[in-house]
């Protein structure tokens, strides 16, 4: 039975609760872009693809891939993994142990559309050639490198033309110089593949790059959806802060000047004063919830106190930890509420900043990015 | 891990060495004697005897027939076993293995009372077909897959169980039905333990006696297998008793050798770690 519904491309909710795992998101890929999954350990991502393939059913919600039903709970509704057609990447590629390179390939055209033997490799031949692995193609799994390895998952997850492309983690089992190289790989091939892509990871830098769409899962959920620039410059959440390198401040936002929330439930170690800390937003700030990000490079770095100047908040608190990263250095301050500054190493020498000297912080309006904390739609 | 095990060997302290010692010595020596009494001249004309080929190449057929029907049969109950899930499967898990335990005369009375010309299935196997199973060389085999089977179902089992599942779903997303992947994947990936499972059901066969005699009965040519023939040469020619008694032997051997560990050492009976 096929029960057909709107739509092109990906569409699905995902419900499902395993052990500890509560699972609920949703999820619209259109054919021939890639939506990024970047979530910490534990977020439900690979429990999500394994939803979208058919190896998990769901608890709740629906999966429909280009108006066919895949999954629907409510329906009794459910398509076995051998009928949806998805091309699935593991992490560690799977590939099978007992057949070499082509027949690995060879595989998918041959159970799925029944073809010969002849014809399979035929196909098969012609992935490989693609991915630049025609040398390989008579070797056994084992005679691989990590590079070789993951190509020949994505030569056999693409061979029997899939509707819908899953790649778990493409990139974490590879070291960091054939990461690059298949990330660039990986990169030239998504946009030339007509189907949506469903790409997991917890790899920030792969998101960014090889995704047309991010949607960040923690703890089951969609905590934020949007373009890769988007995410990277107004996270969140702290996680994708951090992912993004970025100080992130929830406060309240009323006539052009936002209240910091002073991290009672946050940092803990607050300055102490209980005064409210407030800054000037820029002038198209939102009214209401809002989240402040600023980077770490943009603060001012004081040991003594500045100037007060209209449009720049002053802070101060006790250096706590102090951290270089190639020429910069990162220092972290118990201000109310925490922030973390970026200075140049040669800054560091002139103002011998060590854990528990104590310094003043700007922070000028114009390099803080204000915007609501809206729930994250499709 | 063959290395971290091999640096963790010590030299044994006496309370455990004199009685491993005698272990080795009570395990090794019955079969020395075997060798040392060998009637080493006559031998020739023993084992070219006609009775001798005869029971030799019964033994040979029925075990290699009843190894082919228990690979054909224990094979997908091992499956069954190890992925299906159905009612009763844990206690059909135990009552498989009841063979491995079970004094095997008393396998050779149970199935009389089944297949036997009165029993339940037997005697309308005689009635409508005229088929009548005990004392035959049928019944030979059928003794032998009794007592045989568990050992290729524990074997395979073992080496489902430890597989990596994840192959399994890996070609169902490729397209592959249950069947196909069974016999595409799952199965070239465990032909070793599969083949370690029939040596031993083979060998398990070979030496089938209790249950044989019970049910088959001892009929030159027909039902009279090596471990009979021994029995039977042991009152009348003891000499041509050792001589049997060392083809068994040198069969064992080598089909220790044709394991090479594998069933003792379930990572090895993979063949896929």
């Amino acid at each position: 039975m096929i029960i057909k519904s709107d739509g092109t491309g990906l569409v699905a909710r995902i419900g499902i609760e395993l052990g500890t795992l509560d699972l609920d998101a949703e999820l619209a890929v259109q054919p021939g872009r890639t939506l990024a999954v970047l979530g910490p350990n534990g977020a439900g991502k690979s429990t999500l693809l394994r939803a979208l393939a058919g190896l998990v059913p769901l608890r709740s919600g629906q999966i429909v891939l280009n108006g066919v039903v895949l999954d629907q709970p409510e329906n009794r509704h459910f398509v076995s993994p051998e009928h949806r057609g998805t091309g699935y990447v593991f992490q560690d590629y799977l590939l099978f142990p007992h057949l070499n390179a082509i027949d690995n390939v060879a595989f998918g055209p041959r159970v799925r559309h029944r073809v010969r033997r002849g014809a399979a490799r035929a196909a098969a031949r012609q992935w490989l050639a693609r991915l630049g692995l025609t040398e390989v193609a008579h070797l056994r799994p084992n005679a691989l490198s990590g590079g070789q390895a993951q190509r020949v998952a994505l030569a056999r997850a693409l061979a029997p033309d899939p509707g819908l492309l899953l790649l778990d983690e493409p990139l974490a089992a590879l070291d960091a110089g054939t990461r690059l190289e298949v990330r660039a790989e990986i990169r030239a091939l998504l946009p030339t593949l007509d189907v949506p892509v469903v790409l997991v990871t917890h790899d920030p830098v792969d998101a960014l790059t090889l995704a047309d769409d991010v949607a960040v899962l923690e703890r089951g959920r969609v905590v934020q959806r949007g373009t890769p620039v988007e995410v990277i410059t107004r996270p969140h959440t702290p996680y994708v802060a951090r992912l993004a390198g970025l100080n992130l401040f929830p406060g309240t936002s009323s006539g052009g000047v936002v209240t910091l929330d002073t991290g009672s439930g946050g940092g803990g170690e607050g300055g102490g004063s209980g005064a409210p800390v407030t800054l000037l937003g820029p002038s198209d700030a939102p009214a209401g919830k809002v989240l402040v990000a600023l980077r770490p490079s943009d603060v001012g770095v004081h040991i003594e106190e500045p100037l007060r100047a209209e449009g720049v908040l002053v802070l101060t608190g006790p250096v706590t930890s102090v951290e270089q990263l190639g020429d910069q250095v990162r220092v972290q301050i118990s201000t109310a509420p925490v922030v973390r500054a970026e200075i140049p190493a040669r800054r560091l020498a002139e103002l011998r900043l060590v854990r528990g000297t104590t310094v003043w912080l700007t922070i000028d309006r114009k390099h803080v990015e204000v915007y609501s904390q809206t729930k994250p739609g499709l | 891990m063959t290395r971290a095990r091999r640096e963790a060997r010590v030299r044994a302290p006496w309370p455990l060495a004199v009685p491993a010692a005698l272990a080795t010595v009570f395990l090794l020596f019955p079969l020395l004697a075997l060798i040392i009494r060998a009637p080493w001249e006559s031998l020739p004309d023993l084992l070219t005897d006609p009775s001798t080929r005869h029971a030799l190449w019964l033994s040979v057929r029925t075990a290699t027939i009843a190894t082919a029907i228990c690979m054909v049969f224990g094979v997908p109950l091992a499956w069954a076993l190890s992925r299906a899930s159905f009612p009763g499967r844990d206690l059909i898990h135990a009552l498989v293995t009841i063979p491995l335990v079970l004094p095997p005369v008393v396998g050779g009375v149970s199935l009389l009372l089944v297949l036997g010309r009165r029993g339940i299935v037997g005697r309308h196997l005689d009635n409508w077909f005229g088929l009548t199973i005990p004392f035959t060389t049928d019944a030979v085999i059928l003794a032998q897959i009794f007592v045989a089977m568990p050992f290729l179902v524990l074997s395979v089992e073992g080496a489902l169980s430890a597989a990596d599942q994840r192959f399994e779903e890996a070609a169902a997303t490729l397209g592959a039905s249950r069947v196909t992947t069974f016999r595409r994947v799952t199965l070239p990936m465990i032909l070793p333990a599969i083949g370690a499972g029939a040596v031993l059901c083979w060998a398990r066969a070979l030496g089938e006696f209790g249950a044989t005699i019970t049910f088959a009965g001892n009929f030159p040519k027909t039902t009279q297998t090596m471990p009979l023939a021994v029995y039977l040469a042991m009152e009348v020619d003891p000499e041509k008793a050792i001589a049997l008694s060392l083809v068994l032997l040198s069969v064992s051997i080598v089909v220790l050798v044709a394991l090479r560990g594998r069933w003792w050492n379930s990572r090895q009976a993979q063949g896929i770690v």
